[in-house]
């Protein structure tokens, strides 16, 4: 029963964690994760 | 305490940023601008010092988007970034065009330090540059000769910045420029007059300061006799492939044996958890979902710290200097300019700082060419999928000294390059321009990489990769495979009943065969399963089953969780004591239809061809976005790269199957 708890927690949690990147990416209120190797080369430059 | 580092692109500004904070850096992002901050510690210091490290310019007088950033934040006092000093890095070597951003920068007002960098390199080019008599005709303002890459100096411009001095010139350089962190003047013209007035001083200056030793020309004529063959019309494209093909077969050939260890590694891992965990979901899940797919980013670590090690020799030798130069004659036919290189070399590494790196392009439909073709190149974020599939369907033979799976791998590289060229001059006729660009850049003298560098790149590089795809692939992990373990209604045991259990005597070969067909019709009856058979198909005709669908949705948003994806689908209800790894399971893989094996050259080759092409990464086109500001761009740039992948990953298959 616990361990059915905990996937079900994992599983909502997993979701709700990549709808909201997925949204903050497009909506452009987040910088894509990637920015910050970004960031890094821009300042080689 | 804020401290900024200011100074020209190639000043070794990353090099002395590196010596002053070591790992203690941090990147995110500029408040009110989209990207470009890189801060760190600095290192030795009782009190915090935060180290700033902005975009590399030329002038404050902003002309492209990098020096805006820094416009933007030197320009206002109230700005959350605005530094309390400011230690500008100027190339000793190149002292005259570095000194007016240096000059500029010290007519704002703010403590100032000059970190006179790569007095090396102006001792062989036979440069003596008088420092005290310098700082005296600046106005009395710190100068500390370092030599950034072998980290010569570092500590006198640490003990500088801690001692707090205010370290401002008596007066200013030229005035009437700056007030109060204000930029004045606002008028091009005004601003081209103003700096040629700066010049002038700075060359009046230099009379004074830098004197002209006699040097032994071979040092410079070797560097001369260098370029000439690795710029040479011919044998400089030869080279350079050449370099190209070294570099892919020894990523298979050293790569090998660390992605096998960590596969065997991973597939124990799941193996301890199944059989030392107390039976239930939550064990499965994390031996079939979370193990296997973490384990999917983890084996390319050795491949990617290949790759970015590599990228980061050419880069500090000065050798990618001399391949943009090369290139840029190479792709003005294709309508790309020289400025269009940088970031299409960049895009190999990741296609988004490559499209930021488009700003320096002053020409807007250039700059926007540049942008559709780039998500083209092969980025790292292809490198598992290409090495997943090679080492699947491609034999592992040689052609002559080369190893073939080497050269497949390159060729995917190659071809990502030929249709990046191919779709800009198809751009080119949609989008016209009149203005010309031209690129002028410096080859910087061959030197000697510096390995303390290359350890923090790969580190961030690496941590990057594992941490931001990680999080990705753990989550997605999750999700996969309880679609995978569950179907609706009681679909899934109906499925299973319907199978004809094995009598009690039958041999261990034919149960673990009846394990196996439970488990390949439980997934082909849960929601993942159903979702795989809807998109069946449309991409039959490419070669592909149902699970590698199930992949290429999953991978939508970013490339990178193909493999954690099939590592999940391929081990939801794998019984782990037969110590098959992700390789040999998917090798297995039948056909349901025909009985052959679904991965073949045919099929694998298709899928490889389908990566390269496919717009699959929704950072880039969240960049896209941001960049062009219009949605057009990245709604063009997704249909046609998607429906490029299709119809090549087709003509493949159909042609080789």
């Amino acid at each position: 029963m616990i361990q059915t708890v905990i996937v079900i927690t994992l599983f909502l949690a997993a979701a709700s964690w990549l709808g909201r990147k997925l949204y903050l990416n497009v909506s452009g209120k987040k910088s894509p994760g990637c920015e910050k190797c970004a960031a890094n080369e821009l300042a080689k430059r | 305490m804020k401290i900024a580092l200011v100074g020209n692109p190639n000043s070794g500004k990353t090099s002395v940023f590196n010596q002053l904070t070591g790992l203690n850096q941090k990147i995110g992002n500029f408040p009110g601008v989209t990207v470009d901050k890189k801060s760190g510690t600095l290192k030795r210091a009782q009190t915090p010092h935060e180290i700033i490290d902005l975009p590399g310019i030329y002038s404050l007088y902003p002309k492209t988007q990098d020096e805006q950033v820094v416009y933007d934040i030197l320009g206002n006092l109230q700005h959350a970034d605005y530094p309390d000093r400011i230690v500008v890095v100027v190339d000793a070597s190149n002292l005259e065009r570095n000194l007016l951003l240096f000059t500029q920068v010290l007519d704002m007002g703010v403590p100032v330090t000059m970190a006179l960098n790569m007095t090396d390199i102006a001792d062989k080019k036979g440069l003596v540059i008088d420092t005290e008599k310098l700082s005296e005709l600046l106005g009395g303002v710190k100068i500390v000769p370092i030599v950034a890459r072998t980290g010569t100096g570092i500590n006198e411009l640490v003990d500088e910045i801690i001692s707090h001095k205010p370290n401002q010139a008596s007066q200013p350089f030229l005035g009437g420029e700056f007030d109060k962190g204000q930029f004045l003047i606002s008028d091009n013209i005004e601003q081209k007059t103003r700096v040629e007035k700066r010049y002038r001083k700075i060359t009046q200056i230099l009379k004074f300061v830098v004197k002209q030793k006699p040097v032994r020309k071979s040092i410079i004529n070797r560097h001369r006799a260098v370029d000439r063959v690795l710029t040479h019309p011919v044998f400089g494209y030869l080279i350079f492939l050449g370099i190209l093909l070294m570099i892919f077969q020894a990523i298979y050939a050293w790569a090998e044996w660390p992605m096998d260890l960590i596969d065997t590694l991973f597939l124990s891992m799941s193996k301890w958890v199944k059989n030392t965990l107390p039976a239930g979901l939550l064990t499965n899940l994390i031996a079939e979902g979370i193990v296997p797919g973490l384990g999917g980013v983890v084996i390319f670590i050795p491949q990617i710290t290949l790759l970015f090690g590599f990228i980061f020799i050419l880069e500090e030798t000065g050798y990618m200097s001399r391949v943009v130069f090369i290139l840029d004659r190479f792709m003005r036919p294709f309508g790309l300019n020289g400025r269009s290189v940088v970031p299409l070399i960049s895009g190999v590494a990741c296609a988004i700082p490559a499209i930021m790196a488009t700003r320096t392009i002053d020409n807007w439909k250039e700059r926007l060419i540049t942008i559709m073709v780039t998500p083209l190149m092969s980025c790292s974020a292809r490198l598992p999928v290409y090495t997943l599939l090679i080492a699947l369907v491609v034999p592992d033979t040689f052609i002559g000294p080369f190893n073939l799976k080497g050269l497949v791998l390159l060729g995917l590289y190659l071809i990502g390059l030929v249709a990046a060229l191919l779709i800009a001059l198809i751009f080119k006729f949609f989008i016209k321009t009149k203005e010309k660009s031209f690129l002028v850049m410096e080859l910087p003298l061959y030197k000697m990489p510096r390995w303390n560098n290359l350890v923090i790149t790969l580190w961030e590089k690496v941590r990057l990769f594992v941490f931001d795809a990680g999080k990705v692939i753990f989550s997605i992990s999750i999700i996969l495979w309880v679609l995978a373990s569950f179907g609706p209604g009681d679909r899934m045991e109906q499925a299973v009943a319907a199978i004809p259990e094995p009598t009690a005597e039958v041999s261990q070969e034919a149960q673990e065969e009846f394990e196996q067909k439970v488990a390949s019709v439980s997934l082909a009856n849960s929601y993942i399963g159903i979702l795989g058979h809807a998109i069946e198909p449309a991409i039959r005709p490419l070669g592909y089953n149902w699970q590698i669908g199930i992949a290429l949705i999953t991978s939508f948003a970013a490339r990178e969780v193909f493999v954690g994806s099939m590592a999940t689908i391929y081990s939801v209800g794998e019984n782990f004591d037969t110590e098959r790894t992700l390789l040999e399971r998917m090798r297995s893989e039948k056909n349901s239809l025909t009985g052959q094996p679904v991965y073949t050259l045919a099929s694998g080759l298709s899928l490889m061809i389908f990566y390269a092409f496919a717009m699959q990464c929704m950072s880039t086109l969240a960049i896209v976005l941001r960049e062009t500001k219009n949605w057009k761009y990245p709604l063009i740039q997704l249909v046609y790269m998607t429906g490029l992948a299709y119809v090549a990953a087709l003509i493949t298959y159909q042609l080789l199957k």
